[in-house]
């Protein structure tokens, strides 16, 4: 062992050492990730709750806020991640709607978004948690003008290259056709929630 | 895995998307091994193969080895020493059952690892929750992308030989803007899409 | 050990995008807006410089062999490293940036710098050459947003300055699109390239000039 361990290029040592670098690495990340693990987790919580108040009216009580309840989903739409039913108990005048959380395929991976939806099947409020499109085109999904678009509208949404009514952003067509497919899914979840009661 | 859902990532692979000409991922070797005709189909086949394997390897360690595990953030580093091994090993296995094969693209494939396109594609692959059909079609698509485009980009250059052109733009800056005209092109496949 | 030398070469002589024409993939994808450019570039010089560091160390224990399988592993490490780091701390550039962190891992200047320079000369030297040659990458991508937003959307310094709308130098719609489009990005990079060997030619003859009279 000693012996061969002189000669580099011997086998023992290449796969001696190619190991030892490794594990020194995997191990130098699992410590990196155990600190940060639990920073990025919660900066995730804090930007959805974030959106999912956004797409809300301003609460009666701003402190306490909504009350949020995941409900169950049924239907077989993949792009639907969480439906939760949003209420405000202190509110004299009892309101409540849904927020759907929805991510469909964009250019460059998911895009996460958060849909608010009242009862009347009305788009309220969207927002985008996350995403990574091309910064510059896609990227400006996330601006109001756009997401704007969507607010007040119900039943299915197009973009106008399909002719539809969303305004596509300017050279990012996949991009804006994937937030109008996650608005529609979000429509759609609600409804079959609402059927069943 | 239905035809539709095939048949739009494979377009979506090789012109909306196009790995090089939109994602700019790859341009090393793009840009490299551009100059003649040969050598670029040499480059493009090599890349497909690689390409293929990885997603499937990458999807299977992901899959069976890094999720279980809780161990997504090792990602990175497991799917290049995936790819690094699969290319090494690609290489010996070649040289030893397909010589004429080695001797074609041989010299390609040590330039691979480090080809962003072929790292690009595992992580893409994860990022979109592909799954193995859909992550091999992807790869494969990806690399007939990148086929396309340094095929078409090598007959431009082999052109530009005889062009005349400002001397400062001699060599790279002149096939860097042609390239670019290559992407201009590409982009009227933006629009494109399939139900 | 030459510091005003590699100073340099990293920044002109041997400036790794424009004149070694290494990693040229986030050069082009990635320099859109200035809050990028900047991001891309320190996350490279940082993990250059590790990189270069720990690679010096280990030149002597790293057998020839399996030298370049060494290399991306401890590239890879750091890679994710500065990934988990910037995820936790600038969310926002983590999610502009994209698949184009983990992307570091192949971009042939760490890899290239490892072979080429680290892999030869003592840890100070290569601690500096990191630096530098990162200083050189970052300075060219903040060239190319600075062009390529100016032109493309009639702004400066998006993503920091001005809440992240950057300043509006002349209104949106006179921008050329086409600038933050890829074909920007290959149009852009080669002017730059051609400016700097159109430079480079010029002192080279000047020299030459002066060496015969």
């Amino acid at each position: 062992m000693t012996e061969a361990y002189k000669n580099p290029n011997s086998m023992p040592r290449l796969v001696l050492t190619l190991f030892a670098i490794t594990a020194v690495t995997s191990l130098l990340l699992g410590l990196v990730n155990y600190i940060t693990k639990d920073i990025i987790r919660k900066q995730q919580e804090e930007k959805e709750a974030a959106a999912m108040a956004f797409v809300l009216p301003p609460a009666i009580n701003e402190e306490t806020g909504y009350s949020f309840t995941e409900l169950e989903y049924t239907g077989s739409d993949a792009i639907v991640e969480k439906v939760f039913k949003a209420e405000d108990l202190l509110s004299s005048q009892y309101a409540s709607y849904y927020v759907v959380l929805v991510s469909p395929s964009g250019f460059g991976g998911e895009i996460n978004m958060a849909v608010g939806i009242d009862r009347n099947k009305t788009v309220i409020g969207v927002s985008i948690i996350s995403m990574s499109e091309t910064s510059g085109l896609g990227s400006n999904a996330s601006s109001p003008g756009f997401l704007n678009q969507y607010v007040g509208g119900s039943g299915e949404f197009a973009v106008s290259k399909d002719g539809g009514e969303i305004d596509a952003l300017t050279g990012a067509t996949v991009t804006s056709r994937a937030v109008t497919a996650g608005v529609n899914s979000a429509l759609k979840a609600v409804s079959i929630l609402d059927k069943e009661g | 895995m239905s035809f539709t859902g095939i048949l739009s990532i494979s377009l979506g692979a090789i012109l909306v998307e196009n790995f090089i000409l939109v994602q700019f991922l790859g341009i090393c070797p793009f840009m490299g091994v551009s100059k003649k005709m040969d050598t670029a189909t040499g480059m493009g086949l090599a890349v497909i193969f690689v390409m293929a394997l990885a997603s499937m390897f990458c999807w299977v360690v992901n899959e069976f080895l890094l999720v279980p595990l809780g161990l997504e953030y090792m990602q990175t580093l497991a799917y290049i020493l995936v790819i690094a091994s699969l290319v090494q090993f690609v290489e010996m296995f070649l040289q030893k059952f397909i010589p004429s094969l080695y001797t074609a693209l041989g010299i390609y494939l040590p330039l691979i690892t480090t080809n962003c396109a072929v790292l690009g594609v595992a992580l893409l692959n994860t990022q979109k929750g592909y799954n193995f059909i859909e992550s091999v079609v992807y790869g494969v698509t990806g690399g007939v992308g990148f086929l396309l485009a340094i095929v078409l980009f090598a007959s431009v250059r082999e052109r530009m030989e005889f062009a005349d052109y400002p001397k400062a733009f001699e060599g790279f800056p002149i096939a860097l803007i042609s390239a670019g005209l290559i992407a201009l092109a590409f982009m009227g496949f933006s629009g494109l899409k399939i139900w | 050990m030459n510091v005003k030398k590699q100073f340099k070469e990293g920044l002109i002589t041997q400036n790794p995008v424009l004149v070694q024409l290494l990693g040229m993939c986030s050069t082009m994808a990635i320099t859109t807006t200035l809050f990028n450019g900047l991001g891309m570039g320190l996350s490279v010089l940082i993990i250059l410089t590790c990189c270069n560091i720990v690679i010096a160390l280990l030149r002597k224990v790293i057998p020839s062999k399996i030298r370049i399988a060494a290399y991306v592993v401890v590239i890879a490490g750091f890679v994710t490293i500065v990934d988990l780091i910037i995820q936790a701390f600038v969310p926002a550039l983590s999610s502009s940036l994209g698949v184009f962190i983990p992307l570091i891992v192949v971009n042939c200047i760490i890899l290239g710098r490892a072979e080429a320079f680290a892999s030869k000369n003592s840890v100070g030297a290569s601690a500096l050459d990191g630096i530098f040659q990162g200083l050189g990458y970052t300075v060219v991508l903040v060239i190319m947003c600075v062009i390529r937003e100016f032109l493309g959307k009639g702004t400066f310094g998006g993503g920091i300055l001005n809440g992240g709308a950057g300043i509006q130098i002349f209104p949106e719609e006179y921008g050329a699109l086409l600038m933050i489009l890829p074909f920007g990005g290959f149009l852009t990079l080669g002017c730059l390239i051609a400016f700097v060997q159109w430079a480079l030619r010029r002192a080279e003859n000047k020299k030459k000039e002066e060496v015969e009279k």
